[in-house]
């Protein structure tokens, strides 16, 4: 029986159902597809049990492959402009983790006005990263309301929400944030900034003024952001209920990169892990992260489920006993004594007082601590650009010693992104890794969309606005279908068995 | 950039390190050059996504978009289709946001948007794997794309077109809205 709330699976026009297996048995995968770069490539798949009730679903994102094999034998100092161009999503993210992992490759320490400079390109980055999903990506959630009606839930809703000039406000930042990078870097994809040791180019002190004018209007923009959060979605009592919801919390580890004062930094530190009461699990440099993280296949999933190495895998459960960690802005919080910056400080206290302190288990939250790393970006800027070091001339320390090894790590706006390489004596490529955020958010993402999908699918019955909760519960993580790769030698043959609840083979995929 | 730039833009996606992915690269290069010395017609690659081509189509009249597609079919095949087609079918696209809704923001924003958008798609084999070349099959598609791409731009620029407005000429009657797969 159909409510008038349900409609049955069968009929979603977005589902594809997998054909029949011999002998006639129901298909258990559906699949919910997209069809071009246009639009993405993820996808989520729902695996049912004999009942029709959920029995596994997940995230599915396309593992890009050959990266090694492409990187084999090529000159490291390549590797930045290399893996920018994966991605057409985060680049910057990509060229600096790579830079730095030049940086350790050649054991060369950046020049003071080098780091600078990238630190400034870096927090602009952020700060327009994360004002595109709070207001585009995320902004139908929250801005508009999850209870809106589907029609509103879009980017019309948004604006008209928050008007016009606010939409024309996100873009201009945008722009004027892409120009900043560029003259750094020429092309925003394409960037020619890091080298080991430092920057390809300086500033010229004749336009500073223009750049540090960007940095406070970015502070305001930032501000004004954190208000629009608060009127419209704090002030909510419905909203608030729905992040604190069981729904959307998960009880996990949490990791990410902090200063000497265990303070967020997007751009350097050391990687901190928190335990889901809260205390320090870890701390430990990039170059160590082999020893904290290793990854679990399952056989009715392709992705690769990244935990805590040392725990061992302990499925895709949260409480006490998970291996399971989480990245990305509720994590990065969620392992700081604090923000580095006092604005970002004060809306960070908030933030903590508001949801029950330390550490904040809603996924939804997600949301909330990106605009919290608004203001630390933008104060990070205008900071930098009042630094009279951010003109200096020397740019760069000249590697001088025979390159091996080396592993470079920043905050991506998704998480913790790690570059890793391996050079001959003469600097060419002979291995290459890169852990990208998403693929540390595997794991505990499959366990919101699951969550949700359980909650919404029973007797092959799917709720109405089983979707809007599915993507509600990953589009917090704000995951990146573009380079979520694993750098495996080559093709890796991986042999996939959907299996129905009574053991029975429906089909086998084998992936070369 | 709210000048108007062109009358025809072809406006290629694609990554030029995903294999197939980057087949709309290469069909931009080839039109690039069946329409060298043409007034009013521009021709363009990005390896971007999302918003940033909120920039890249501003202030064009019509927009010709090359990109890859995996439908199912034959690879190396065009699909020809409206972008139209593309809304109601955002569900993949966490992160980024599709061209149907960069239309849109476009719009309820004031900026220049173009006011027909037609969409290229060649379809893949292996859009995954890093690499430089196309398979044989998507290149020999190449020359196929590029000149269908290139007739409907010359035939954009006729003045018939431009002075009765694109929804009257013949490009956007519904035979030529191909179903996608």
């Amino acid at each position: 029986m159909h409510g008038p709330n349900t409609f049955n699976l069968q009929s979603m026009n977005t589902a594809t159902e997998l054909p029949r297996a011999e002998g006639g048995a129901a298909p258990r995968r559906f699949t919910i597809e997209p069809i071009t770069r246009l639009e993405g490539h993820g996808r989520i798949e729902i695996f049912l049990d004999d009942e029709g009730d959920v029995e596994h679903a997940y995230l599915q994102i396309p593992e890009l492959r050959g990266f090694e094999v492409f990187s084999r034998g090529r000159p490291a100092e390549d590797m930045p402009q290399i893996t920018s161009r994966i991605c057409g999503v985060c680049p910057t993210a990509h060229h600096m983790a790579a830079t730095k992992a030049l940086d350790e490759l050649y054991r060369v320490e950046p020049t003071p006005t080098a780091r600078k400079i990238r630190e400034l390109v870096y927090n602009a980055f952020m700060l327009e990263d994360h004002a595109l999903h709070v207001y585009v990506l995320g902004g139908p959630d929250f801005i508009v309301g999850p209870q809106a009606p589907a029609a509103e839930r879009n980017l019309a809703g948004v604006i008209g929400k928050v008007g016009v000039e606010v939409g024309r406000k996100v873009i201009a930042m945008r722009r004027r944030v892409r120009e900043l990078i560029t003259y750094f870097g020429g092309k925003v994809i394409h960037p020619v900034l890091g080298l080991p040791g430092g920057v390809a180019k300086g500033l010229a002190p004749a336009d500073l003024p223009k750049f540090a004018a960007l940095a406070h209007d970015a502070l305001d923009f930032a501000l004004f952001t954190n208000q629009v959060f608060h009127d419209l979605v704090l002030k909510n009592p419905e909203y608030v209920k729905l992040i604190t919801s069981d729904a959307y919390t998960h009880r996990t580890y949490y990791m990410g990169l902090v200063d000497a004062q265990n303070r967020v930094n997007f751009y350097d530190g050391k990687i901190r892990v928190v335990d889901p009461a809260g205390r320090e699990y870890a701390s430990f440099p990039a170059a160590r992260y082999r020893e904290f993280i290793a990854e679990h296949t399952e056989p009715w999933s392709y992705m690769k489920f990244c935990h805590l190495r040392p725990l061992g895998w302990n499925g895709l459960a949260d409480g006490p006993d998970t291996s399971v960690y989480a990245v990305a802005p509720l994590a990065r919080l969620n392992v700081t004594d604090g923000m580095a910056t006092p604005l970002a400080q004060q809306a960070y206290v908030e933030y903590f007082n508001t949801l029950g302190g330390k550490p904040v288990h809603h996924t939804l939250a997600n949301h909330w601590a990106r605009v919290v790393e608004m203001i630390h970006a933008a104060e990070r800027m205008v900071a930098l650009t009042a630094d009279p070091g951010l003109t200096g001339t020397d740019i760069r320390t000249l590697p001088t010693q025979k390159p091996t090894v080396g592993v470079g790590v920043v905050e991506a706006p998704r998480g913790t992104l790690f570059h890793d390489y391996e050079t001959d004596e003469a600097g060419l490529i002979t291995q290459a890794n890169l852990i990208v955020a998403t693929q540390n958010n595997a794991a505990r993402i499959a366990m919101s969309v699951e969550k949700a999908a359980k909650r919404l699918i029973h007797r092959n019955e799917v709720s109405e606005g089983l979707l809007n909760m599915v993507e509600m519960a990953f589009r917090a993580y704000d995951p990146c279908f573009g380079c979520a790769t694993h750098a495996l030698p080559g093709h890796l043959a991986l042999r996939v068995r959907i299996h129905d609840s009574a053991g029975g083979l429906l089909r086998e995929l084998v992936q070369e | 950039m709210t000048e108007p730039r062109e009358s025809v833009l072809v406006l290629a996606l694609g990554n030029d390190l995903l294999g197939d992915d980057a087949v709309g690269l290469h069909v931009a290069r080839a039109v690039a050059m069946r329409l060298a010395g043409t007034d009013g017609c521009a021709v363009r690659e990005s390896i971007e996504m999302g918003l940033t081509l909120l920039d890249e189509i501003s202030g064009c009249e019509h927009l010709l978009l090359v990109d890859s597609i995996e439908t199912g079919a034959a690879p190396g095949f065009v699909h020809e289709f409206d972008a139209d087609c593309l809304k109601g079918r955002r569900i993949a696209a966490p992160h980024f946001v599709g061209i149907a809704e960069t239309l849109e923001l476009g719009r309820l924003l004031g900026l220049p948007m173009p006011c027909d958008v037609e969409v290229f798609a060649i379809e893949v084999r292996e859009a995954y794997t890093i690499r430089l070349a196309l398979t044989p099959e998507v290149q020999r598609a190449v020359a196929e794309a590029a000149d269908r791409i290139s007739a409907r731009a010359i035939s954009l620029l006729q003045p018939g077109v431009l002075e009765t407005g694109p929804l009257a000429g013949t490009g956007t009657s519904p035979e030529r809205r191909l179903a996608v797969g």
